[in-house]
């Protein structure tokens, strides 16, 4: 039996190899199809990667806890830094990183020579413990030094670009105190970073400490803690349980899904500070409906490439067995069975997919690649799908899986009706080269 | 005092001299203070509107210069006031309404009513939207030092402010009060200290017993440009013109005033 199977592979390539040249067209349109769906795809993936990532590191964590500080102009403050640890602890989330962020947004200027440049964040970082963040960011050639010493900054390339200022240059940055007064700092530069994506363009970074005491913080306050997950399923069920720790130790408001209902509900008034836990999903649904219409405009091109593939398949299909009826015939003749013929023909065309997968696939990375060079920033607020600057695709396993589960779906009819037809033919009119 | 005098000779000797020491300081402080007070008074309207036709210039050093016309309606009385943009065409219709703490940008195009910061930039000048209100010095700020001063041809009172609450801008400033009790000169400093800018109003117009800048010059410390390789600041002057203080309609100060005046 195994034997039997054998042969029939062996002379299902030897026939595809003869056929090749009938063959190539329709290798050509499978490789074609299946390079555009992963393209599609993968750009999809990556534009969702490229808006998670953006928003995990901007906020620093996949749960946060943010204090609202109704007192306060700007807005974010929490002097329970403390206690909020302890109820990460005490809710088990066995996070990989806690980082506690100050962040001031759309209050800070920062002066070369003159020329100001407004930050949409400043963020304050503890350096030590995003130690290995802040060495991760994309910096330009001229590198990072690692600030030893109070006193760094670290900026973005277009801030950089606008004040002409460069490693190792002093800027001033003017902030408003957490009541709204005005106050400076000196800073040097230590690293440029090329980060034009919605977070990044005009966001500098100084050590936690210092943005607390030009904001008039206390020396342990924050504006958040951010908590880095090692595992990121069952986000629900495990801010639930933080939310329940929380409430235990420190005022919070109530669990938000989306950012609607986070700004109706911070809008209301308390005294002091009131905290909520804010997840990443929830930042990103002020752009879940582009998302939804990306992931709309993904799938309608999927199913086009999917049409256009079962088509031009099964047109060529028929139009090769139509050629070749004759050489079938003929086989028949000398003893093969109909079975035997149909699984050879079926067999032709499987190795034809994986063929054409292989180049398909090779093709939507270099296409990939291709288009990671193209600028598209002609198209409004599409800036938030890159990184670095780039559109960068994401091949998952399990999606190329996905998409090679729906080209063999859509191959199998098409090939599998035509073979069974042509294998049972009657053999005069196969002979005679007659019609399918 | 008769302890003093009968039993211990030496104290009130010291006692003398340490008044004599103190006395003048206290003197001062006291005129410091007052003279603070007086120069809020000298420009401030309390019993009266007040209207006048304000030119901005502001030039950016290697940018060239940019115009702003505006009408500017005050009440002391109500701490209220109401500025309209008359040119440059790009912005004419735009208007400002301070009510009590909340101040609104109104914008033609949008015809919207946004909240804004009176410690914001006005029209992008180096003036604050602050600098349109009252001054009350005395009340926002204390003095922390006195010293005689002479800028150009007037003989001043330099104090050192430090603010008393956080609803200003500048937590602190020093400023030149001349004789006259008029404020000459301020500088504006950060909480740590960094120099954020200098005003000067050379002079004024008198009107009864009421003062008006007819011109001030803000001179921004952090803005500028290095124009052959030395910086020179950004600044904005700000001409007074057509003063007036005749009653003005309740109406003005409303935002259907700002909305009608658009249309």
């Amino acid at each position: 039996m195994f034997y039997r199977f054998f042969n029939l592979v062996i002379l299902a390539l030897r026939y595809l190899y003869r056929n090749r040249r009938r063959y190539l067209f329709l290798l050509a349109a499978l490789s074609f199809g299946f390079g555009v769906v992963t393209v599609i795809t993968s750009l999809k993936d990556g534009m969702d990667h490229s808006v998670y990532r953006a928003a995990q590191s901007h906020y620093a964590g996949d749960i946060v806890v943010a204090g609202y500080d109704n007192d306060s102009k700007t807005q974010f403050r929490t002097t329970e830094a403390e206690l909020i640890l302890e109820a990460v602890s005490a809710a088990r989330l066995d996070p990989s990183l806690i980082v506690r962020r100050t962040m001031l947004g759309g209050k800070g200027i920062l002066y070369f020579n003159g020329t100001p440049v407004r930050q949409k964040y400043i963020l304050g970082v503890d350096w030590e413990n995003e130690k290995e963040y802040l060495q991760g960011l994309p910096y330009t050639k001229e590198g990072f030094i690692f600030p030893e010493e109070p006193g760094g900054i670290i900026i973005s390339l277009t801030s950089s670009r606008e004040m002409g200022a460069r490693l190792g240059d002093r800027v001033i940055l003017e902030v408003e105190t957490r009541t709204g007064q005005k106050n400076t700092g000196s800073f040097t530069v230590m690293g440029v970073v090329r980060d034009s994506g919605i977070f990044g363009t005009f966001k500098s970074y100084i050590a936690l400490d210092e943005l607390n005491r030009l904001m008039s913080f206390g020396p342990g306050d924050c504006s958040s803690v951010g908590i880095f997950l090692k595992e990121t399923g069952n986000l629900e069920e495990k801010t639930r349980r933080l939310q329940e720790e929380l409430e235990k130790r420190v005022p919070m408001g109530p669990l938000v899904s989306d950012r609607d209902e986070l700004a109706r509900e911070s809008k209301e008034k308390w005294d002091g500070i009131r905290h909520f836990i804010v997840t990443i999903p929830v930042y990103l649904s002020e752009v879940a409906e582009l998302l939804t219409a990306l992931e709309v405009i993904a799938y309608f091109l999927y199913a086009m490439m999917l049409l256009i593939i079962l088509v031009s398949v099964s047109v060529t299909y028929r139009l090769i067995l139509h050629e070749r009826l004759l050489e079938l015939g003929t086989m028949r003749v000398l003893g093969f069975f109909e079975s035997d013929l149909r699984q050879v023909l079926i067999l032709e065309l499987f190795f034809l997919c994986v063929v054409s997968l292989f180049v398909g696939f090779a093709a939507a990375r270099l296409a990939a690649w291709g288009i990671s060079f193209m600028s598209f920033s002609y198209i409004p607020s599409f800036e938030i799908f890159m990184s670095e600057g780039r559109l960068k695709a994401l091949f998952l396993f399990r999606t190329t899986l996905v998409n090679v589960a729906a080209v063999m779906g859509v191959l199998l009819p098409v090939v599998w009706f035509p073979a069974f037809r042509t294998s049972r033919g009657s053999l005069p009119e196969m002979l005679s080269g007659g019609n399918l | 005092m008769t302890f003093l005098l009968t039993k211990t000779p030496k104290r009130v000797f010291f006692c003398m001299v340490f008044l004599a020491l103190l006395g003048p300081g206290i003197g001062a402080a006291e005129t410091d203070a007052e003279l603070l007070k007086q120069a809020d008074a000298l420009v401030s309207y309390p019993g009266t509107d007040f209207y006048a036709e304000y030119t901005l210039v502001l030039d950016k050093p290697g940018q060239g210069r940019t115009t702003t016309v505006a009408a500017v309606f005050r009440r002391d009385s109500r701490e209220t006031y109401v500025i309209i943009i008359l040119e440059p065409l790009a912005t004419k219709g735009q208007g400002y309404l301070k009510q009590r703490n909340t101040l609104w940008f109104y914008d033609p195009q949008s015809r919207r009513f946004n909240s804004t910061s009176s410690q914001d930039r006005f029209q992008n000048t180096n003036a604050r939207n602050s600098d349109f209100t009252r001054s009350n010095l005395a009340g926002d700020y204390k003095i922390i030092s006195g010293e005689d001063a002479v800028l150009g041809r007037f003989q001043c009172r330099l104090l050192t402010l430090e603010a008393v609450h956080d609803d200003v801008t500048y937590p602190r400033m020093k400023i030149w009060i001349s004789d006259d009790g008029l404020v000459r000169k301020s500088e504006d400093y950060s909480l740590s200290g960094q120099l954020l800018r200098t005003s000067a109003i050379p002079d004024y117009y008198q009107i009864g017993d009421k003062y008006i800048p007819k011109r001030i010059l803000f001179v921004d410390a952090l803005r500028g440009a290095m124009i052959d390789g030395k910086f020179v600041n950004e600044k904005t002057q700000i001409t007074i013109n057509n003063p007036s203080f005749e009653g003005i309609p309740n109406s003005v100060f409303s935002k259907t005033f700002l909305e009608s005046v658009n249309q």
